[in-house]
């Protein structure tokens, strides 16, 4: 390479009026490549994609893994206390001063060697243990420097109950009716095994009677005394119809109170079936060996985590997810299912669907098709576009004002006096709540189908039109056709906004427990003025307003990896179609 | 003229009837529906306008009604006047001690009973709150009581066969008092009932002149002024005798010091705090004394002020609901509030004084009465030229006004318990109003400025919507609110739009065609991510873990960009054919240099904790320790930096490129090196230097933006906003590069600029508006974010620049307190309010956001 770039291209080489020469560079300079501001940009892109790789990440291993079976490790502290239970976390922390000098003799060593080990640290261990029951406690911290020994019994078992969570401990004895008749762990582990299904059949069938039967006496019973209401209000307490109608009540009055004793009789015996087959434990309680007795209809599975193979213990895997998906919660929401949530999630962005659609497809065609471009609709365009960005709660203090306390109130006036002053329509529930969202995600649909619209060629409607085609025939042959997919998108990124949103619903219906579904076999089967559960309500509400945040923690992140997978496959499903129709009709983009 | 026929068949030249009619109907149903839907979603705005706007309707207050009956019935100068809920009855004390019921529609007696037949009745005192009594008598025992409406639904067999035709509404006579037909067809019997306690004694046996009482959560406490000139306060003690089963009642109290306080003659007001610790005496010419009487047998004279430091004359001197707040009405129709204040460096014993916070507009004349509601700090106000205005305390606004039929003055005033009228009893007899407040604590004064709340030491914006207590001040200052959403837009604008612009730069610019398919869906993807998940993650884990491990992500946010430049400067110190043969590989290089980045924060985090905190940053931003040069050093960093940065893209770099023109790429790559570690160098240096100084002027910035570290603060909810606004920054922001016409970049190529030199000189110029719009854009959904400010914002409403410290915004606000508002409620209503400033933040900054793109996406397509 030569240094002098002038001989070699005599071409650009200028004389300028002033007699100067100007010499034009061949090689740029290092500092016109821009290297170290090219990397800032690269980095702000890296950054970003390690923001969502790491959230995806942390959210997929938390909640994939939080349904794996753990060992159960039985610790012996130096004081000779000892406690059994699952390690959830470790961690390490900086001790207050002064807070080893204050330990026994042993452990301050100990803790002193530690934290010359680790540089001023100490390390703990978060353990669940359990036994609520007993020890009024779920977790308990334990320090490193407290921990004689750690040992994994072979037949620690690990026990879901029904009510005061989860039991650990290891089984001595097996009662039924209160006489023992297993007292080796093998023993009892056999006994249960054969007993435990009929068991779990008898909490079934109870479940069955306590929602379904009581469910129905219930309502007949709301209806009789509605009915009689109704009559009051139309004719007075004094009427000769009241007078008709107050017997008719008493004796359906009576009839339920009747049917009502034979389920409780029902439920009642097999409550003492039930209580007849005991499990008893050894758990620790301080310091000592407690027996903890578990019923076994109490018990939604058990197993010795310790025991089991790779393929026990994915078949425990399967069955927790299992009841993650089809179950209902217990313990306040932080354990059992998320099926009502699922459900209500479900049934809200249908209803929200069967009104955002065709609106916004309607409101779309008018725009595109039928309203003369003008200022106007240029405007109407920018507003519609506006409404997108408009933050969701707003749309949420419109529904609880308009919907719930206006057209529902209202409703509740004509339609439900009976009930007053108990609102039925006048309360959040899942209709206002598919409205609220219908409205919040109309400008999604009206943006998607429009552009659909708007890569439909002119040429074709043009077509059309030539072979003698009305507008509607065209509009209808031929255009909507053609935006179909679009108009999916535009639907699909409804569902998704529809599903991931929380904010308007805090104000019009989701609720923390809906005891009944929104759909259910009641007569008229769609409630749509029902309280329901919601994925990403119930994300909040475990998170935010759980009593016992760390049994909780679990449950939130298998409901939020539930809800990403749901909201991201709708995504990716309609980015995948808007690809598709990119391919198909776009000729030039933006 | 005959066209060809070739099928036969007669062509049909006309639409069919169906055709024609289906068309008609479709094109008329989508115009119908398109509209209708277009306006039902114009409908949010409309509406949340309808229920925001009634806050800032005037009060009103009716010409004054006068009952016939009423002009010589009524005692013309009584000692206190009470008005029932329903509006219906009144009741009043006269001077001599006589009860007078009356119905407020005739003004027609009902019944007048003497309550103390027997004994002689010198002073008396009333609450207004809760019907509270006390009496003084001449021999110089005191009476406590109370006494109140009550209210009974009568049976049908009690109703007397004349009121059993009573239509909705009426109002019939019977004994025991008056019975009103409800709309809903019920009887309902109303009544006063009068309880009193049996007579204590006083501790003087001289006439009571002055009293006042108060009911404390003790019992209740006295104040007696007797003719002798002893002032006493007492508490009283019930306690039940387990022996007798009786109760029997303890005084516990002592003698006020007025002795002491000087001459002047006997006071003429005695009122007592709500919570029973203070007794404030008070003289006509306007000196008022206060004494401690937290513990009643010891009252200490607190302090001695003047209300009316002019020739003034105090006329009227009661107490605002809550007993906290002193109204003072003058001769001159001037009109003040007071109440205690904390105070530097003043003497009184509990480091408080008793101060003038509000001071109502005069009126013409003396005030001869002040009655404030029992609900909210509403207060009417009666003059001697007849004149009744009602009042706001808490803004000392004057809400509405109105006068006597006949210009007397009023002697006494009531304020009806649901504030819907004004009763008051002048020399003529009763005037009443009809007012209808509305919603008078919700003014723009008290919604944007500052007031100065009962029992605060100065004006101030505060938010607090709801309390236990019944007695509570409506704090309505949306101040709070709007400076918490704009904190959170701030912050996580400062994170994310310089990450989202300089992403999307990269990814238009520099990126492999086949690799940027993959990343923008990528990126997309996030924008989809509910942000339930995201303040979920933001509140438990990242709020936890940022606490953990503060310094070292505080240092991360430094090293990470530091990393990335010295990779740069690194790679061009590779010879040229390597980075040639490697330039498709290079986001892995800068990939890679974000975890080294974040490494070294890691190492570096805890290093500079120790060297420039003290060895804890936590305890150092709470202030125990530590000088104020570390912390500047770090908040000057970025400062340091830029003016290096500025300084050598002005001075060095021209004459830098002038000097190596001449070198080969090796050693310029060395020298850029060289340039780069002492620039460094001198940004550290020049923080180093401005905190020193800053900390030698006496400087901390420990209380402005850095302070006391909460768990949930504006750092976590930048950083996980960022997530949010992000996706939609860059989105758009790329979408805007990529639709610069590809001819641009081939001429500024092709003239032999670099791919960085056509970025920045061809590309962005042009994409500026579509950039802009997309940063308007990501302001927008920053504002209106809800669930991670809620959840991990701490909800605290706060005004204070402070990064570590939680905020609340008007969003969250609406989210927590919206379904606990009673609709139609002040509260409610203010709620609107703030969901109607976010509509119109977002839609502003939408529209002009839109209108820019849309005159860039004009001016990209004429290129």
């Amino acid at each position: 390479m030569s240094s002098d770039p002038v001989r070699i291209a005599a071409a650009p080489v200028r004389t300028a009026p002033g007699g100067w020469r100007r010499r034009v560079k061949q090689r740029s300079t290092l500092h016109a490549h821009g290297e170290p501001m090219l990397w800032l940009t690269g980095g702000a892109l890296g950054l970003a994609l390690f923001m969502i790789a790491g959230l995806l990440v942390l959210v997929v291993w938390q909640g994939i893994f939080t349904f794996w079976p753990g060992a159960l490790v039985e610790v012996t502290a130096r004081s000779g206390e000892r406690c059994l239970g699952e390690v959830v976390r470790r961690e390490r922390y900086t001790p207050e001063p002064g807070a080893v000098d204050a330990l026994a003799p042993d452990e301050a060593a100990a803790a002193r060697r530690e934290l010359e080990a680790h540089r001023g640290q100490l390390g703990r261990r978060l353990i669940r243990i359990g036994n609520f029951d007993i020890t009024g406690e779920h977790f308990r911290w334990l320090e490193d420097f407290r921990v004689a020994a750690e040992t994994r019994p072979a037949w620690a078992v690990l026990v879901e109950r029904t009510s005061w969570g989860r039991c650990y401990g290891i089984p001595r004895a097996f009662r039924v009716d209160g006489e023992v008749v297993a007292e080796t762990p093998e023993a009892v582990w056999e006994k249960y095994r054969e007993l435990h299904g009929a068991a779990r059949a008898r909490r079934a069938r109870r479940k069955a009677l306590e929602s379904g039967d009581i469910g129905r006496i219930n309502h007949a019973l709301e209806q009789a005394r509605l009915g009689l209401r109704k009559v009051e209000l139309e004719s007075g307490r004094h009427s000769a119809a009241w007078a008709a109608a107050e017997p008719r009540f008493l004796q359906e009055q009576e009839a339920a109170a009747q049917a009502f004793a034979r389920v409780q009789e029902e439920i009642h015996t097999i409550e003492r079936e039930n209580a007849r087959y005991q499990i008893v434990c050894d758990t620790y309680h301080r310091g000592q060996i407690v027996p903890a007795t578990v019923m076994l209809g109490d018990i939604v599975r058990a197993f010795a985590p310790n025991r089991l193979s790779f393929v026990a213990k994915l078949g425990v895997y399967v069955s927790r997810w299992r009841e993650f998906l089809c179950d209902e919660p217990r313990e306040a929401n932080s354990e059992g299912g998320v099926w009502p949530a699922i459900f209500g999630t479900a049934v809200m962005t249908l209803i929200m669907c069967l009104v955002v659609v065709p609106f916004g497809v309607l409101a779309a065609l008018y725009l595109r098709e039928y309203a003369r471009a003008g200022f106007i609709v240029s405007a109407v365009r920018i507003a519609v576009n506006n409404l997108a960005g408009v933050p969701s709660i707003v749309f949420g203090v419109f529904g609880l004002g308009f919907f719930c306390y206006i057209i529902g109130a209202s409703i509740d006036q004509l339609l439900f006096a009976a009930r007053l002053p108990n609102p039925t329509y006048g309360n959040g529930g899942v209709l206002w709540a598919s409205l609220t969202l219908a409205l919040l995600t109309l400008p999604v649909v009206i943006v998607a189908t429009e552009e659909a619209l708007a890569a439909v060629p002119n040429s074709m409607r043009e077509g059309s039109y030539a072979c003698g085609a009305a507008k509607w025939q065209t509009v209808r042959r031929i255009v909507l056709p053609r935006a179909m997919p679009g108009i999916m998108t535009g639907m699909i990124l409804a569902m998704a906004r529809g599903a991931g949103e929380v904010a308007p619903l805090m104000l019009v219906g989701a609720a923390k427990v809906a005891p009944d579904l929104p759909l259910d076999g009641i007569f008229p089967y769609l409630h749509p003025e029902r309280k329901f559960m919601h994925l990403g309500f119930h994300i909040y509400d475990l998170g935010f307003q759980s009593q016992n945040s760390e049994a909780a923690r679990p449950m939130v992140f298998t409901t939020t990896l539930l809800l990403i997978a749901i909201v991201a496959a709708l995504n990716l499903f309609a980015i995948w179609l808007r690809a598709r129709l990119r391919r198909k009709f776009v000729t030039g983009q933006f | 003229m005959s066209t060809p026929r070739f099928t036969g068949r007669a062509r049909q030249y006309r639409s069919g009837a169906t055709v024609r009619i289906l068309d008609r109907v479709s094109r008329w149903a989508i115009t119908v529906g398109g509209i209708g839907t277009l306006v039902s979603i114009l409908l949010v705005s409309v509406f949340l306008i309808w229920v925001a706007v009634p806050l800032f309707f005037p009060t009103r207050m009716s010409a004054p009604h006068r009952p016939a009956e009423g002009a010589a019935a009524l005692d013309a100068a009584p000692l206190h006047l009470e008005v029932d809920e329903h509006r219906r009855l009144g009741w009043l004390v006269t001077r001599e001690g006589t009860l007078e019921v009356f119905r407020l529609d005739s003004g027609r007696r009902l019944e007048r009973r003497p309550l103390f037949p027997e004994a002689e009745m010198t002073a008396a005192a009333f609450s207004r709150q809760d019907d509270r009594v006390a009496f003084g008598f001449v021999d110089g025992t005191v009476r406590l009581g109370r006494i109140a409406f009550w209210v009974r639904f009568l049976r049908e067999a009690e109703v007397p066969p004349e009121l059993r035709s009573l239509s909705a509404g009426g109002l019939g006579e019977m004994a025991g008092g008056l019975v009103v037909r409800t709309p809903e067809g019920m009887f309902r019997l109303q009544g006063v009932d009068v309880e009193l306690e049996p007579p204590i004694p006083s501790g003087s046996a001289a006439p009571v002149l002055r009293i006042d009482q108060t009911v404390t959560a003790a019992g209740p406490v006295y104040a007696v002024l007797t003719a002798d000139g002893k002032l006493r306060v007492n508490a009283v003690e019930e306690r039940e005798n387990l022996l007798t089963g009786e109760t029997e009642i303890e005084l516990a109290g002592g003698e006020v010091p007025l002795a002491a306080a000087g001459a002047g003659g006997l006071p003429d007001f005695v009122r007592i705090s709500g919570l029973g610790d203070a007794l404030y005496v008070a003289w006509r010419d306007g000196r008022i004394q206060r004494f401690l009487t937290r513990d009643p047998r010891r009252p200490v004279l607190a302090e001695t002020r003047d209300l009316e430091p002019g020739p003034a004359r105090v006329t009227s001197l009661s107490w605002l609901l809550g007993r906290f707040t002193l109204l003072v009405g003058n001769d001159q129709g001037g009109l003040s509030g007071w109440f205690l204040t904390r105070r530097e460096g003043v003497s009184t014993p509990d480091g408080r004084v008793l101060t003038r916070a509000h001071t109502f507009a005069p009126g013409a004349a003396a005030v001869t009465a002040i009655a404030s509601s029992a609900r909210t700090r509403l207060v009417a106000a009666a003059h001697a030229d007849g004149e009744v205005r009602l009042l706001l305390a808490t803004t000392a606004a004057e809400l509405a006004a109105s006068r006597t039929a006949d210009g007397r003055p009023l002697a006494v005033l009531a304020v009806a318990p649901r504030e819907d009228a004004v009763v008051g009893i002048s020399a003529s007899g009763l005037n009443a109003w009809e007012v209808n407040a509305r919603h008078p604590e919700a003014s723009l004064a008290a919604l944007f400025t500052p007031v100065w709340y009962e029992g605060h030491d100065r004006r101030a914006h505060i938010w607090q919507s709801s309390s236990g207590a019944d007695d509570f001040e409506m704090k309505l200052g949306l101040m709070p609110l709007v400076f918490g959403t704009l904190k959170a837009t701030l912050y996580s604008l400062l994170f994310g739009v310089p990450i989202a612009l300089l992403a999307a730069i990269y990814t238009a610019e520099f990126m492999h065609r086949r690799v940027r398919m993959l990343v923008k869906p990528a990126v997309e993807l996030m924008a989809g991510l509910p942000s339930v998940v995201l303040g979920f993650l933001a509140g438990l884990v990242f709020a936890p873990f940022v606490e953990q491990v503060l310094p070292a992500v505080l240092a991360a946010f430094l090293m990470v960009p530091l990393a990335l430049l010295v990779g740069a400067y690194l790679w061009q110190l590779l010879p040229a054919p390597l980075t040639l043969r490697f330039s498709g590989w290079r986001f892995v290089f800068i990939a890679a240099a974000l975890p080294l980045g974040i490494l070294a924060g890691a190492i570096l985090g805890p290093a500079a904790e120790r060297a420039l905190f003290a060895g804890d940053l936590r305890a150092w931003l709470d202030g125990q320790r530590g000088s104020a040069t570390g912390g500047w050093f770090v908040i000057l960093l970025p400062l340091g930096a830029l003016l290096t940065a500025a300084g050598m893209g002005a001075r060095i770099n021209p004459w830098f490129r002038a000097a190596t023109a001449a070198l080969a790429p090796r050693p310029v790559a060395v020298l850029d090196l060289v340039r780069f570690i002492v620039g460094v160098v001198l940004a550290v240096m020049i923080a180093l230097g401005l905190a020193l100084g800053l900390t030698g002027l006496g400087m901390d910035p420990r209380g402005s933006v850095v302070g006391t570290y909460v768990q949930r603060n504006a750092l976590v909810v930048g950083f996980v906003m960022g997530f949010a606004i992000i996706p939609i920054i860059y989105t758009i922001a790329e979408d805007a590069l990529s639709a610069i016409p590809e001819h641009l970049r081939s001429a500024s190529l092709g003239a032999g600029a670099t791919p960085w030199q056509t970025a920045v000189r061809i590309v962005i110029p042009t994409a500026m508006g579509g950039l802009f719009s997309a940063v308007m854009i990501g302001l927008g959904r920053a504002v209106g974010e809800t669930m991670i400010v809620l959840m991990a914002a701490g909800n605290t409403p706060l005004i204070d620049w402070n990064l570590f410290n939680g905020f609340r915004t008007l969003s969250a606000n609406i989210a927590v307190e919206l379904p606990e508002a009673v609709r139609n409620s002040t509260h409610y209503r203010t709620l609107f309010l703030a969901a109607l400033t976010l509509f119109a933040m977002t839609f502003v900054l939408n529209t002009v956001a839109e209108i820019v793109r849309l005159k860039f996406r004009r001016r990209s397509h004429e290129l």
